[in-house]
């Protein structure tokens, strides 16, 4: 596949992606990564049928991704926030569920429970302008898992968003992956990349550069690492140097950022939560 | 089409502030216009109706300044950002047009309802008789009268009641003595002498047992009877808010057209190059075409003038109705034919 940017009076045209074929198998998530321009956003675009390729051949369950069947098992959450700035959550995914094929009920039941499950229930009236970027990127996530798609496209999900919204599409991606939804998101973020996905793509100047698992990517051949809970960092250091073990690093254990939210009052608003 | 995305785009062009700013300076309008009845020369002016034309004239060029770049820049949204959602939902890129496009419509015609309310608040006399135009006559070309000639136009098959008022074009030109003249103008049984010194109407009442119609020129200047169409017979109206109503029908299919057109323009360049060059196609075509069948062409100019006047305007002809059809069928297409892609690397 092959995308150029047209060029035109004082600016040239650019090759975005070259040479990329690859095939994800569904239920699979598969993160791309690479520098900036390295045609991540594209790509995404091509799948999700909002750009088109300027050579070569796309299909997304086994269709070009602009039929209109395809479009309707698909979703696409961009980088930036798209959505009407005038309308209120609510009536956006109001209108994006009409557009899908929502029926009314149906379509503000579910807009009601995504939005109290991203965290959004306290802001339904106010206009999308208000928003912060990171009520941007779980709206996003409300508009990307309302009609329960078998694929879902995202871009930067994770920019801008805070630690318990990180568990908002933890819980997310889990549930679609659960039902056996394909998932391809770019990211710049390690753990959305590491923890996530089942396989990696790695983009340079629109060349896939590398392709395969995590641990086909990342891992280093002969180390494993081991993460070992104790009380005492010297008795587990000597235990694990007496049985021949380098150890590599010690510190205190940590528990997750979104612990410590959640055991401070107010952070998280209505939805606090007891330590 | 979907109501969600009509009901959307209808309040991108009537934005609550664009709202207000229409009402604000149609309510200047009015409020600035001469509301006292006067008297120049021979005819008695409406104060109503000037107040009306004045609000009307306002408020219909804040709509066509407030209404064109909204409409232009709905497709530049889509290719910034919106596509993303709306280029991956299961309607189809004529639904989506189509609901934009009729959205714009629905917001110039919530517009032009706000114009037509302040415009009927703000006349004073409710009572007063209000007529419309029921029959044209007359030659196609204007007639010189001399002193002491004569022009008469015959009114038969022209349906006249008592209530009817007839009106006759002239003004003074060159060829007699003095730069003005007196006429002597009526049906047979009731002649009025009026002196002419500019572009008038000379008017009477009608009798339905006689109808013709007669201008004699008693002066020393030269009277003109202004053609075509110099004889005008207006009836009493029933039009719903005086004819309000009506002419704010003229300006929603003008301003909608306007609008639509500026929509598919927008599709292929920037939302102001498309706006002005909207509203530049509609000054050609107003100088190049028939204007009778432009939307904002001659109708509307005779339905801002009897609105003018404290009279109703003719109800909409389906020559400009046919030719807004086409347009928005046209600007739609336009707008579909653009949308090869949701992205468009040089306006995204």
């Amino acid at each position: 596949m092959r995308r150029v940017f047209r060029g035109g009076l004082g600016w040239r045209a650019r090759t975005a992606l070259d040479g990329v074929d690859l095939t994800v198998a569904r239920g699979r998530t598969l993160g791309l990564f690479g520098a900036n321009g390295s045609g991540k956003t594209t790509l995404l675009r091509i799948l999700a049928g909002v750009d088109r390729p300027t050579r070569g051949t796309v299909r997304v369950l086994g269709r070009a991704p602009t039929d209109r069947e395809v479009r309707a098992r698909v979703a696409y959450l961009p980088d930036a926030s798209p959505f009407p700035e005038e309308l209120s959550a609510p009536a956006v995914l109001d209108l994006v569920g009409a557009l899908g094929g929502l029926r009314r009920r149906e379509r503000r039941e579910r807009a009601a429970a995504l939005l109290e499950r991203v965290g959004l229930a306290d802001a339904r009236r106010a206009p999308l302008r208000t928003f912060s970027r990171g009520m941007h990127r779980r709206f996003g996530f409300a508009h990307a898992f309302l009609t329960d798609p078998e694929v879902v496209l995202l871009d930067e999900p994770t920019a801008g968003l805070d630690a318990p919204g990180f568990d908002v599409l933890a819980e997310l991606l889990s549930s679609a992956r659960a039902r056996g939804a394909t998932i391809v998101l770019a990211s710049h973020v390690a753990s959305d990349l590491i923890d996530r996905c089942d396989e990696l793509l790695l983009l340079r100047a629109g060349h896939v550069e590398q392709h395969g698992t995590p641990d086909e990517l990342l891992g280093v051949e002969g180390e494993l690492e081991l993460r070992v809970r104790a009380g005492e960092r010297t008795d587990a250091a000597d235990l694990l140097a007496a049985g021949g073990l380098d150890v590599v690093e010690q510190r205190r254990a940590r528990r997750p950022l979104v612990d410590l939210y959640r055991s401070t009052r107010g952070l998280l608003g209505s939805k606090d939560v007891e330590p | 089409m979907i109501p969600a995305l009509v009901a959307l785009h209808a309040r991108r062009v009537a934005k609550p502030v664009t709202v207000a700013v229409t009402v604000g300076v149609a309510t200047l309008a009015a409020l600035g216009a001469p509301v006292e009845p006067g008297f120049t020369g021979e005819f008695a002016v409406d104060a109503d109706g000037v107040r009306a034309g004045a609000t009307w004239t306002a408020g219909l060029v804040a709509l066509v300044a407030l209404t064109l770049v909204p409409a232009a820049r709905i497709p530049a949204r889509w290719f910034r950002a919106e596509g993303s959602w709306l280029g991956t939902s299961r309607a189809s890129r004529s639904t989506i047009v189509a609901s934009a496009g009729a959205g714009v419509a629905a917001g110039c015609l919530a517009l032009t309802t706000a114009v037509a309310a302040v415009a009927a608040i703000t006349v004073d006399d409710r009572q007063a008789e209000v007529y419309e135009l029921g029959a044209v006559a007359g030659p196609t070309r204007s007639i010189v009268l001399g002193p002491g000639e004569s022009f008469e136009q015959s009114l038969e098959g022209t349906a006249l009641t008592r209530a009817s008022r007839i009106r006759v074009r002239v003004m003074p030109t060159f060829g007699g003595k003095a730069p003005a003249t007196r006429a002597l103008h009526g049906t047979p049984d009731r002649l009025t002498t009026a002196r002419v010194a500019r572009r008038a109407w000379l008017e009477v009442p009608a009798d339905p047992s006689r109808p013709r119609v007669a201008v004699t020129n008693v002066g020393d200047g030269a009277l003109a009877v202004l053609g075509p169409d110099a004889v005008e017979v207006w009836r009493p109206s029933r039009a719903l808010l005086g004819g309000h109503a009506r002419l704010a029908l003229h300006v929603a299919l003008f301003v909608a057209t306007l609008a639509a057109v500026a929509l598919g323009v927008g599709a292929w360049m920037s939302p102001g190059i498309a706006a002005l060059l909207a509203f530049a196609l509609w000054i050609g075509a107003r100088t190049a075409l028939p204007t009778g069948w432009i939307p904002g062409g001659e109708h509307l100019g005779v339905a801002l003038a009897a609105i003018g006047e404290g009279r109703s305007p003719s109800p909409l002809g389906a020559g400009p109705v046919a030719t807004a059809v086409a347009l928005h069928a046209a600007a739609w297409g336009s707008a579909r034919a653009a949308l090869g892609s949701w992205f468009d690397e040089v306006r995204a």
